[in-house]
C-alpha cells in the first residue's frame, strides 16, 4: 500500500515547520512594528478598546446567563449550515449515484436538530425577560 | 487506503444492525418532546419502556463477534449487545429511584430522563465502538449528560461545586485522550481497531515506539480518569457527594462498565497483554486504587462519600481483572453487572432517606435498624455484597477477578487485592453496626421514603442481588458465550 509510505511522525515535519514558521512569523511582525513605528502614546491611544466606546465600569461585571444560550444556540445552528453547504455543493452528484438516499438523510439529520429547537422554544429559551 | 468502501446496501443493513441504539436515540427525542409539551408525567415511564425494549431487542439480537455497522465504526455482534442490555439495566434501575428523590426534593426537574437515555446511548456506543473516533464520540455523549447531572441542582452550592469540577477536569482529560488518538493516528494514518491489529500497521507501531507509547499512555490517562482509577480519582469524593444520589450511582456503574469495556477492547486491539510495558502501568494503577480506596474510605464519616471512595476501590478490582486477559474480560463484565445491582442499589436507598445533604451523615443513622427493620436489612445486603461476603452476588464477582487474576499467574497483585478488599469489610460493617447495635435510646431522626416505585426497585435488586450470589451462572453463562468469538488480535506489539 503506497498510503502506509506517508505515515510515520516523519510525514509531519513539514506541518511542524509551518507551524515554526507561523510562529516566528508572528514574532517577527508584531516586534517590528515596535521597533520601526513611531511611538507618541497619548490618554486616548492608551484606553481599552472597546469598539470606539467609552470604557466604563470594571471588566469583570456580571451578565446574563441568556447570552450564553444566544451563542449555543448561534454554534448550533452554524454547524448545521456547516454541514448543509458541502451536502448542497455536492447534491446533484450524489442523488445521480445513489438515488433519494442523501436527501432523506438530511431531513433526518434536521429534524433530530428540530426537535432540540422545538424543545428549547417550548422550555422558553427565546424568552428575555 | 479504502477498506470499508461505501455502499447504500451496507448502510441499510448497519441500520438494523443498530436498532437497539435508534431505539434510544428515538426514545430521547420523545421525551424532550413529550417534555416541551408539559406531559411531564409520563416521562419515567417511556424512558423505563425504552431502556426494557432496547435492551430486549439487543439481547435477542445476538451475533458472532466481528459484526461491524457503518463501515467498520461499530462493533454490533460478540459482547456488543449484552453491553447494550447491562447499560440499559443500570438506566432502568436509577429510574426507579430517581423520580422520586427529585418530588422529595421538591426539584421537578423533568429534562433528566432524556437526559439519562442519552447518556446510555453514549456509554453503547463508546462501549461498542471499534474505532477510536467513535470511542471518543460516545465518551463526550456520555460525559456531557454527566456534566448536566452533576450540576442537576443547580441552586445548591455543593451541585454547583460538583458539576464545575467534574465539568473542568473532565474536559482536560477528554482533551488528553483526543491528543493521544492524534499521536496514534499520526503514526499509523488510522482509528479503526483492526487496521490499527493489521501487521503493516504493527511494523510502523514498532518502528515508532517513542510516539506509539506517549499516544498510547495518554489514551490511558483519559479512560483510567472516567473510571477514577488512583493517580486520577480526586474529583470522584466530591462529584458523587453533589450529584443527587441515584444519579451518583448511575455515574458509578453505567459510566464505569462502559469506559471498562472500551478499555478492554482496546487492550485486546493493541493486544497490551504481549506489551507488558502498558499492560503494568494498568497493573500498577489497579493495586494503588484498590489501596488508596479501601484506605480512605474507612476513615469516612458521611455515607455517600464513604460509597463514592469505595467506587474507587471497586474500580481498582476491575482494573486488575482487565489485565488478566480474556477471562479477565469475562470477569470484569460480570463483576460490573453486579456491582451495578449492588451500587445502584446501595446509593439509591441512600438516596430514599436523604431529605437534605447531612442526613447521608453516619451519626444520623444511629438506631436505623430499630426504626425501620426492614430498609436497613436490604440495605445492610447491599453493603455485605459490596463488602464480597458469600452467599451474595458481590462475592461471586470478586471470586470471578480474582480466580481470573491468579490463572494468569499474578500471585502478588491478586494477594494484594485481597488484602485491600479485606479492608473495605472494615467500613461497609461501620454502617450496619451503627444502624442495628447503637446504644438504647439514640434513634435515627430519618424516616426512608415510603414510595412504592424505589421500595419495589429495592425489592426487586435484593432479589437480583441474592440470586446471583446462588446460581451467577444465569449471567457468567451468557457473558462467556458471548466472549467465546473474541478476535484474538493478530500480531505481538514491542
Amino acid at each position: 500500500m503506497p498510503f502506509l509510505l506517508y505515515t510515520g511522525i516523519s510525514a509531519y515535519v513539514p506541518l511542524f515547520l509551518l507551524i515554526i514558521a507561523g510562529i516566528g512569523l508572528g514574532f517577527l511582525l508584531a516586534n517590528l512594528s515596535v521597533i520601526l513605528g513611531p511611538s507618541r502614546p497619548g490618554i486616548k491611544k492608551g484606553l481599552t478598546y472597546e469598539s470606539g466606546m467609552d470604557p466604563v465600569g470594571t471588566g469583570h461585571e456580571r451578565f446574563s446567563v441568556k447570552f450564553y444560550l444566544v451563542a449555543m444556540l448561534f454554534i448550533l445552528f452554524d454547524i448545521e449550515v456547516v454541514f448543509m453547504y458541502p451536502w448542497a455543493v455536492q447534491f446533484r452528484q450524489l442523488t445521480q449515484e445513489f438515488g433519494m438516499f442523501p436527501f432523506w438523510e438530511m431531513i433526518t439529520f434536521v429534524l433530530i436538530l428540530f426537535v432540540g429547537y422545538i424543545y428549547m422554544y417550548k422550555k422558553g429559551g427565546l424568552r428575555w425577560a | 487506503m479504502n477498506s470499508f468502501p461505501f455502499s447504500i446496501a451496507e448502510l441499510a443493513l448497519s441500520s438494523q444492525y443498530v436498532l437497539p441504539l435508534l431505539i434510544l436515540l428515538g426514545a430521547g427525542l420523545l421525551l424532550m418532546l413529550l417534555d416541551a409539551f408539559g406531559a411531564a408525567k409520563f416521562l419515567p415511564w417511556v424512558a423505563g419502556a425504552a431502556f426494557l425494549l432496547s435492551a430486549g431487542v439487543a439481547w435477542t439480537q445476538g451475533a458472532p463477534a466481528g459484526r461491524l455497522a457503518f463501515f467498520g465504526m461499530m462493533e454490533t455482534g460478540g459482547i456488543a449487545p449484552i453491553v447494550h442490555a447491562f447499560l440499559c439495566l443500570s438506566g432502568l434501575l436509577t429510574l426507579f429511584f430517581l423520580s422520586d428523590y427529585l418530588d422529595r426534593h421538591d426539584r421537578h426537574i423533568s429534562d433528566v430522563y432524556a437526559l439519562l437515555v442519552f447518556a446510555v446511548l453514549g456509554m453503547s456506543l463508546m462501549a461498542n465502538a471499534h474505532d477510536l473516533i467513535m470511542t471518543f464520540i460516545g465518551l463526550e455523549t456520555m460525559s456531557m449528560c454527566l456534566y448536566i447531572f452533576a450540576a442537576l441542582f443547580k441552586t445548591e452550592l455543593k451541585s454547583n461545586e460538583a458539576g464545575l469540577k467534574y465539568f473542568l477536569l473532565g474536559s482536560f482529560a477528554s482533551a488528553f485522550l483526543l491528543y493521544g488518538i492524534a499521536l496514534i493516528y499520526g503514526i499509523t494514518g488510522t482509528t479503526n481497531f483492526s487496521l490499527l491489529a493489521s501487521p503493516e500497521r504493527i511494523e510502523i507501531i514498532q518502528s515508532q515506539q517513542t510516539v506509539f507509547y506517549v499516544g498510547a499512555g495518554m489514551l490511558l490517562v483519559g479512560l483510567l480518569f472516567k473510571v477514577s482509577a488512583f493517580p486520577f480519582h480526586f474529583w470522584t469524593p466530591d462529584v458523587y457527594e453533589g450529584t443527587p444520589t441515584p444519579l451518583a450511582g448511575f455515574m458509578a456503574t453505567g459510566s464505569k462498565m462502559a469506559t471498562f469495556v472500551a478499555l478492554g477492547t482496546l487492550m485486546h486491539q493493541l493486544d497490551m497483554f504481549q506489551n507488558t510495558k502498558l499492560l503494568s502501568v494498568v497493573g500498577l494503577a489497579s493495586l494503588l486504587t484498590m489501596i488508596y480506596g479501601n484506605i480512605v474510605a474507612s476513615r469516612q464519616q458521611n455515607i455517600k462519600r464513604m460509597l463514592a471512595y469505595s467506587s474507587i476501590a471497586h474500580s481498582g478490582y476491575v482494573l486488575l481483572g482487565l489485565c488478566a486477559s480474556q477471562s479477565g474480560m469475562e470477569a470484569m463484565l460480570f463483576y460490573m453487572f453486579i456491582y451495578t445491582l449492588m451500587n445502584i442499589g446501595a446509593f439509591g436507598m441512600l438516596g430514599m432517606v436523604e431529605h437534605d445533604y447531612p442526613d447521608t451523615e453516619l451519626e444520623n443513622w444511629r438506631g436505623m435498624g430499630q426504626k425501620a427493620p426492614l430498609f436497613a436489612v436490604a440495605f445492610s445486603l447491599f453493603l455485605f455484597s459490596l463488602a464480597g461476603i458469600p452467599p451474595l452476588a458481590g462475592f461471586m464477582g470478586k471470586y470471578e477477578i480474582f480466580i481470573a487474576v491468579i490463572r494468569e499467574g499474578l500471585l502478588l497483585p491478586a494477594i494484594v487485592g485481597i488484602l485491600a478488599s479485606i479492608v473495605g469489610v472494615y467500613y461497609y460493617l461501620r454502617v450496619i453496626v451503627v444502624m442495628f447495635f447503637s446504644k438504647s435510646g439514640e434513634t435515627s431522626a430519618l424516616l426512608p421514603s415510603a414510595s412504592r416505585i424505589p421500595l419495589a426497585g429495592a425489592a426487586i435488586l435484593v432479589v437480583l442481588v441474592l440470586v446471583l450470589g446462588i446460581f451467577p451462572s444465569l449471567i457468567l453463562n451468557p457473558i462467556t458465550q458471548a466472549l467465546s468469538g473474541l478476535s484474538q488480535a493478530t500480531a505481538v506489539l514491542p
